[in-house]
């Protein structure tokens, strides 16, 4: 009420109608409730189904993710999509072994978030791909040397977590499937300035997204939470529980 | 009917394309083959101006007056300043209400379009069609609609463009309406306040609404989410009783889009390119290259550019000029001459064209060059463009001329504009918008769904600087909420079209926009962002947060409202 009548004394607000005056009363109580907002949301996420989501729309993607052959950190060759994505939710970033820049705080992003989502998906619904900038240089050994600095295990029931290095003439196909490019070429060529971004999605239900990887964590597994889950609950709970 | 494909369930729909010859999806009508195909350019036929343009139906409300259904009552309980107040039983809205107060149903569905003659296209609409209807609405009646979701794979959160609404109706990104679920949207059609009466200079004529769901409003929208929203005041409606402005079957809703096509019929959409969607075939009010008959007289046409990324410059083949009315939502305080439109994604231009002296063909054609995403080729105040451009849709001027046409001429007055004076700037705050690793940023930071960047005290003018500080990348800026001035761009007086009201304001490569802006009625949050989609859903994208108290930055939200 105080604060109201402060608010009058503004030129701009000053003889605000009486129906005006009486919309923004109204708000003024609206904080009163908020924390029932928050138990309602408790209840909702109550509501939400379990069933693992089949049905599929008509329309489709037109992602081009190309089933190129890649080498993981254990010397095995692999396919990108038929046999590393397959039907599962994935989880995609770009890197190498060598950069000093952005990957460190990616890689270590990732491991959280790892971790944070085996608590909605199971091991075997979810895979965790990191491809390098630097196919050369970093081979199966450096590879398995880069996932060991980084103590990633698979301990915990956590998903896969997969490095690989691809043919480097099929380096600019995968990158464009996956949107991590720059239309300035000069840009694109810096690879310190690459992207640092985390792509994911859900490749059974053909749905994706891809954001920055430096943003705020639990905005970010929300997110991922909502893109890849295979049921209404997977999707959604993170988001009605999140806390500001 | 739709048909849930399930013998594709096994691997998405663009694994697909690359392990296997995919035969067609859609039904006996697609056309096989490769799934993705569009990417290299849509490889149907496309018949041009074969079609009539339609002109999407008005919306009509489930009752007027008594609630059908218990207001926020619906699975998320919406709107806390009308949850508490009113039920089916005891509606009381506490706004400038002149008229009783309507209820509306609107569902988002998934269903089968002809957006090309005889192909099959899987689309998205409101209530199964594409636009979705027009609402028409008078000013000072406030409306409930209720949306639902009966899309299965994936949340809403339906935003009213250019419209003064609550925030929790604001489609706020992640304010969502579930799959299978529906939520109450409680557009109050009040108009702000200004010493103490109702600003009739800010009335909405040409709204618009379209899905705004987080990360994801790219592929939405691509796929036909958006509809038109017109609202009346006494103003506009004496305007159209006096014939000075034309009304009913010569006031037309003109929805422009840019869309690909796989060979299948499905549009080509990869969500993960996020340089800004590009198609090939213009898609006139849900139709390809269409035609529309017009008599020898004075039509208005509410264009909105409905693309993802694509900027326009529309002209008419004939050299003729347009009567501009209005720019976004809001009409002139006189009417302009205007020779070309130009038009970022989301921006409206409000015209006439008169016909009484055409050519028996005229052609609206877009002028503007641009060869990807990031935007027009060449500085915004010196892009390419080609005459003749691109034909969009064809008017076939029919009759003779006719003497009951709408009298509105250069100079006829409109809405009454008032200016934001510099005195009543009590802050000022500066936007830079750069591109970081394949990433968006403002001011260096990413969105933060509960941060508030900016919380200015309601009731408040703000100046605010936006920056685009990206190389060759385009971003028209539009700001929820309320118009917005524009004093300069790049230190210059804007074009006479955005010197008034503008929502979205158009930033060229490396340019700077200074604009005011005031803050009413309505508590926050709100979002501005880039209106190239692809931009919106990486998240180009900030938060504002009108309150009592202020101007403040950096805050948590309000309040929330998932
Ligand atoms: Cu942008």
């Amino acid at each position: 009420m105080f604060r109201f009548s402060r608010a009058l004394l503004l030129p701009a607000c000053l003889g605000l109608s009486v129906a005006v005056a009486i919309a923004v009363l109204w708000f003024q109580g609206v904080s009163v409730v908020a924390g029932s907002a928050e138990l309602r949301n408790e209840r909702r996420v109550a509501d939400l189904s379990a069933e693992r989501l089949t049905a599929r729309s008509l329309r489709r993607s037109g992602i081009s993710i190309p089933d190129v052959v890649v080498t993981d950190e254990r010397g095995r060759s692999l396919r990108l999509l038929s046999d590393i994505i397959r039907d599962r939710s994935v989880c995609v970033n770009f890197f190498y072994t060598r950069c000093d820049g952005s990957c460190p705080g990616t890689t270590r992003t990732i491991r959280s978030l790892r971790s944070e989502l085996a608590q909605h998906f199971r091991a075997e619904e979810l895979v965790f791909v990191s491809i390098s900038l630097d196919p050369v240089a970093d081979t199966a050994a450096r590879l398995a040397e880069y996932r060991r600095s980084y103590g990633i295990t698979d301990a915990g029931g956590q998903s896969e977590w997969i490095f690989v290095s691809c043919a480097e003439s099929d380096l600019g196909a995968v990158r464009r499937g996956f949107g991590a490019y720059d239309l300035d070429s000069a840009v694109d060529a810096e690879r310190n300035q690459h992207a640092a971004t985390v792509t994911f999605g859900n490749a059974r239900l053909d749905r994706w997204s891809a954001l920055p990887a430096a943003m705020d964590r639990g905005q970010l597994l929300s997110a991922m939470c909502r893109i890849m889950g295979n049921s209404a609950r997977q999707r959604y709970v993170s988001l009605l529980l999140q806390r500001r | 009917m739709i048909n849930y494909s399930t013998r594709r369930t096994a691997i998405g729909a663009g694994v697909a394309a690359f392990t296997s010859a995919v035969s067609g999806r859609g039904g006996s009508g697609a056309v096989a083959g490769r799934a993705s195909d569009g990417r290299h350019g849509t490889q149907l036929h496309v018949p041009r101006f074969v079609q009539n343009m339609p002109i999407s139906p008005t919306k009509r409300p489930v009752s007027t007056g008594n609630a059908p259904w218990q207001v926020g009552d619906c699975f998320h309980g919406v709107a806390p300043e009308y949850f508490n107040r009113a039920t089916a039983e005891n509606v009381s809205f506490n706004f400038p209400q002149m008229f009783p107060e309507q209820y509306y149903e609107l569902r988002a569905k998934e269903f089968i379009g002809e957006v090309i003659p005889g192909v099959r296209t899987p689309l998205l609409g409101y209530d199964g069609l594409f636009p979705g209807p027009t609402f028409r609405v008078r000013s000072c009646q406030p409306i409930v609609v209720r949306q639902f979701n009966d899309l299965f794979d994936t949340e809403l959160s339906t935003h009213l463009h250019g419209g003064h609404n609550p925030s929790h109706s604001d489609g706020y990104p992640n304010f969502y309406i579930l799959p299978g679920q529906a939520r109450d949207y409680f557009y109050t059609n009040t108009l702000p306040g200004r010493n103490g009466i109702a600003d009739i200079s800010e009335c909405p004529s040409t709204c618009w609404y379209h899905d705004h769901a987080m990360d994801i409003a790219g592929d939405t929208c691509a796929h036909g989410l958006a509809g038109f929203y017109l609202q009346y005041d006494d103003l506009e409606l004496n305007l159209i009783r006096r014939n000075i402005l034309p009304a009913d079957a010569y006031d037309i809703p003109v929805l422009i889009q840019d869309r690909r096509f796989n060979s299948d019929g499905t549009i080509f959409y990869d969500p993960l390119d996020h340089n800004g969607y590009l198609g090939d075939v213009y898609v006139v009010n849900g139709k390809a290259f269409p035609k529309f008959h017009v008599q020898r007289r004075k039509y208005r046409f509410r264009f909105l550019n409905g693309c993802n990324a694509r900027h326009l410059e529309l002209r008419l083949s004939s050299n003729a000029s347009f009567l501009g009315l209005g720019t976004d939502s809001w009409l002139y305080p006189q009417a302009i001459v205007r020779s070309t439109l130009l038009m970022s994604p989301a921006k409206r231009a409000d015209v006439i064209i008169d016909f009484t002296n055409a050519p028996n063909e005229v052609f609206l054609e877009n002028i503007l060059e641009q060869s990807d995403g990031r935007g027009p080729d060449g500085p915004l105040d010196d892009r390419k463009v080609q005459i003749p451009g691109t034909p969009v849709l064809k008017f076939v001027v029919e009759g003779t001329r006719r003497s009951d046409s709408a009298t509105v001429s250069v100079g006829a007055p409109l809405r009454p504009h008032v200016p934001i004076r510099p005195e009543e700037i009590v802050e000022t705050r500066v936007f830079e918008f750069h591109r970081r690793n394949g990433a968006w940023q403002i001011n260096q930071k990413f969105f933060d769904e509960f941060r508030a960047d900016a919380c200015p005290k309601l009731g408040t003018a703000e100046r605010w600087i936006l920056r685009n500080g990206s190389g060759g990348w385009w971003h028209p800026v539009h700001i929820h909420l309320e118009s917005h001035q524009i004093q300069k761009i790049d230190g210059r007086i804007p074009p006479l079209s955005e010197r008034f009201k503008v929502d979205t304001t158009m930033l060229g490569p490396n340019t700077e926009a200074e604009i005011f802006m005031r803050f009413r009625t309505f508590r926050g949050p709100f979002v501005f962002h880039c209106h190239n989609i692809e931009h919106e859903d990486m998240r180009m994208m900030f938060v504002f947060d009108p309150r009592t108290d202020g101007p403040m930055s950096n805050q948590p939200l309000q309040q929330y409202h998932p």
